[in-house]
């Protein structure tokens, strides 16, 4: 083998190619494990949070969680996806108050690598909206509106085909149903400003409606009501479905096609799901994680409202007994399988609504009809064992409903009704409880919901 | 021992997958090589060829290296549109640039990267790595004024010869339009057998690796910043995939490993696997190939490291 200078040269070329491989391995890693950018991207986030960070490689989950701050200090837990670590705040993050994450130099990758610097990020809690369903009087569709005033903003187009909508924990989307031209339901998902509205699930003839979002946000719950037999014969009865919104993929709850379902509403921990079972006229109470049941026989067709701790449901039942029926209020307690009356022979009491459960779990909201006020209901606050009762809101002219807790329990949104108008439509206005009062929102819109 | 036939019986039928898999996917693409071959031969000359490249060795590599865009084959089909280009003339350093180069710097590679990466360093990374490095191994072959010494001698450019009063190449009476296409399929089916040897030679060996060394072996590996980038381009080598798909595979990688590694896999792959190292051998002399795995390796090796050691990709 006789080499000339092409291979002298080519040898050259190879030599200084593995000296310049060896020079930057001794010089080396001048950029260590670390993190990406900050999620969401721009660092806005809801109250619930979550705040994450996205990392170039795969971390040690214990290196990085030691050494992450936050400031102001909240307590919270973590959790992972894939590269993504994500900080779920244990209480709801104040809003306009920007929260500084650090994550100290020495965490390790899974391939060795080691963070060399503190990183820093920043994480503005933005102040909540208000979604509902605009108008009665004109096409069905899902709004927004600041929950302290200002110009509405439309969020989907769909020519009033909107049937109902839930928004996701950390506020970030919206998951609504739209009556197709099958006239199923199937649903959709945008943004929290209406952006990028994509088909999450094509439902045909079946109408998938009533969704509700998991707070760990990785599941949607809806009832599915499969098609009738023959075009324009009614629909079968409901049953709850989940579908995942990222991969749109879906399956029944209960594989006994038996089990009906309608209304789900999942507990604060995500453990549970309370939905109302008509063939067997109870409220099914579901742990996901262990599959244990508690059934809970009522009258009403409502699901009820899950305590913060995720153990107990508020519900109401009517009674039968005597020759005046009467609405009465309960608490199941699931841990203990056991039902305790709340609320039902009060004698300036009349009807009760579902209640609302504050985010602290010191009060109840609910919708009460007294004895003496005609047919209109008024917001009422009481602690859980019916002390310390008052009423919210005073108006004789209006029935209130529609209440929901804001994330620091210090505001309820909700709707009204006048009474004696013709032609009424519903209102949404925000109760603030540090000053009683009612601040009207937008005069034409129903089923308000929180948008942290 | 039944039991140690069983599983001889399963990893033969890994191994005929494996093979069966590697072919189909490849033929396809040599037969779409053999057949631009087979254009080139008879519908340009060498006076075409010599208008477009330039005279400059550095030039030839450059214009070489982009030569995929007009001529879109994988790997497989390179190798023998690369020997007729350079039978018709084409300087070694261009033929060598669009060999390196062509199986990345062509729209199909370049959509598939794009559709699976997206516009972003991967997909830029790829491109611009394989145009480098295709066009540094051109010039460094542009030293080397003895083609016969690096090629095999029915890869050696026609000598024309003779009287001086006679053009380099004669004008041939022009043939139908039919004559010259059944020459293209002739040129194409006999070019399509002969390196096709060298295909089944190499998916068989490629297929051998697969089945008893297992890609779960190389994975298992540390992905770390030099570990990461030598198991990705032993992993191409390897995999033997075509250029047209290996987007999708790397994109399988890109949550476990570091970038750095993809692109040594996106560029390295294309360039060397087992069953183009075959076909090489149909082309050039035993060392010219070793030169053609070795200069890319440690080009693709020094830029994959130099990649995850010293940016933010």
């Amino acid at each position: 083998m006789r080499f000339d200078r092409f291979d002298y040269l080519v040898w050259s070329v190879l030599a200084a190619l593995t000296l310049a491989i060896g020079g930057v391995i001794l010089a080396g890693d001048r950029v260590g494990a670390r993190v990406a950018q900050a999620l969401p991207a721009g660092g806005e986030i809801g109250a619930y949070g979550p705040l994450g960070l996205q990392f170039a490689q795969t971390m040690r989950a214990e290196t990085v969680e030691t050494r992450f701050e936050i400031d102001p200090p909240v307590p919270g837990a973590f959790s992972w996806e894939a590269d993504q670590l994500w900080f779920t705040p244990a209480q709801p993050l104040q809003p306009g108050v920007t929260y500084t994450v650090r994550l100290q130099p020495g965490a390790l990758a899974r391939d060795g690598r080691e963070s060399k610097q503190t990183w820093t990020g920043q994480y503005r809690v933005r102040a909540p909206w208000v979604v509902y369903m605009a108008s009665v009087s004109g096409p069905r569709e899902v709004w927004r509106v600041p929950a302290t005033g200002g110009s509405p903003e439309q969020l989907t187009f769909t020519e009033g085909r909107v049937y109902d909508f839930a928004v996701a924990p950390d506020g970030e989307q919206i998951v609504y149903s739209v009556v197709n031209p099958q006239n199923g339901a199937d649903l959709w998902l945008m943004g929290r400003a209406g952006e990028n509205p994509r088909q999450l699930l094509n439902c045909g003839a079946d109408l998938c409606t009533v969704p509700a979002w998991a707070p760990t946000a990785g599941r949607i719950a809806y009832s599915r009501e499969p098609a009738g037999l023959t075009p324009g014969s009614p629909n079968g009865p409901p049953r709850v479905w989940t579908v995942d919104p990222l991969s749109g993929q879906t399956a029944p709850l209960y594989q006994d096609s038996q089990i009906l379902g309608y209304g789900p509403v999942w507990s604060p921990d995500g453990r549970r799901l309370a939905f109302f079972d008509g063939s067997s006229s109870s409220i099914r109470m579901l742990d996901v994680t262990t599959s244990r049941e508690m059934l809970v026989k009522t009258l009403m067709g409502t699901v009820g409202a899950w305590a913060p701790d995720g153990q107990r449901l508020v519900y109401n039942d009517m009674n039968l007994e005597t020759g005046r029926p009467y609405v009465t209020l309960a608490v199941a307690d699931f841990d203990a399988q056991t039902l305790t009356p709340l609320l039902g022979q009060e004698p300036n009491w009349a009807d009760y609504s579902v209640p609302a459960w504050s985010p602290d779990g010191a009060w109840l909201a609910l919708g009460l009809r007294a004895a003496t006020s005609g047919p209109t209901k008024q917001i009422w606050l009481m602690r859980p064992d019916g002390s310390e009762a008052r009423a919210v809101t005073d108006d004789a002219l209006y029935t209130f409903g529609g209440y929901r807790w804001d994330p620091w329990g210090t505001a309820l949104v909700l709707q009204r009704f006048e009474m004696n108008k013709p032609y009424a439509t519903p209102e949404v206005l925000v109760w603030t409880a540090a000053t009683n009062t009612l601040l009207p929102l937008v005069p034409d819109g129903s089923t308000p919901e929180w948008l942290p | 021992m039944p039991l140690s036939w069983t599983a001889l019986a399963e990893q033969l039928g890994t191994f005929t997958t494996v093979f069966l898999g590697i072919f189909v996917e490849a033929a396809p693409f040599l037969m779409l090589g053999t057949l631009a071959s087979g254009l080139v031969e008879v519908f340009f000359n060498q006076n075409d060829l010599s208008r477009l490249v330039p005279r400059n060795p550095l030039g030839a590599a450059v214009v070489g290296s982009v030569m995929g865009l007009v001529f879109p084959v994988c790997e497989c089909g390179v190798v023998p549109l690369t020997r007729r280009l350079v039978r018709k003339g084409l300087p070694l350093s261009a033929g060598v640039a669009f060999l390196l180069a062509a199986p990345v710097f062509n729209p199909i590679v370049i959509a598939s990267t794009l559709a699976a990466f997206g516009p972003g360093p991967v997909l830029y990374g790829r491109l611009g790595l394989s145009l480098l490095i295709a066009v540094s191994t051109g010039a460094v072959f542009a030293f080397q004024r003895h083609p016969e010494r690096l090629l095999l001698a029915a890869s050696l450019p026609g000598v024309s010869g003779g009287s001086h009063d006679l053009p380099v190449a004669l004008p041939a009476p022009r043939a139908p339009l039919a004559s010259r296409l059944g020459r293209v399929l002739t040129i194409a089916v006999d070019e399509f057998f002969e390196m096709g040897r060298y295909l089944v030679m190499g998916g068989l060996l490629a297929a051998l690796m697969q089945t008893f060394l297992p890609q779960s072996v190389l994975l298992g590996v540390s992905a770390g910043p030099v570990v990461s980038v030598l198991v990705l381009v032993a992993l191409a080598v390897l995999l033997s995939i075509c250029s047209t798909v290996d987007a999708f595979i790397a994109l399988a990688f890109a949550g476990t490993f570091t970038t750095g590694s993809l692109l040594a896999f996106l560029v390295f792959g294309p360039m060397v696997d087992i069953k183009s190292t075959l076909m090489f051998l149909g082309v050039f002399k035993r060392r010219t190939v070793a030169y053609l795995i070795l200069l890319p390796l440690l080009m693709s090796l020094l830029a994959g490291i130099f990649i995850n050691l010293n940016t933010t990709w």
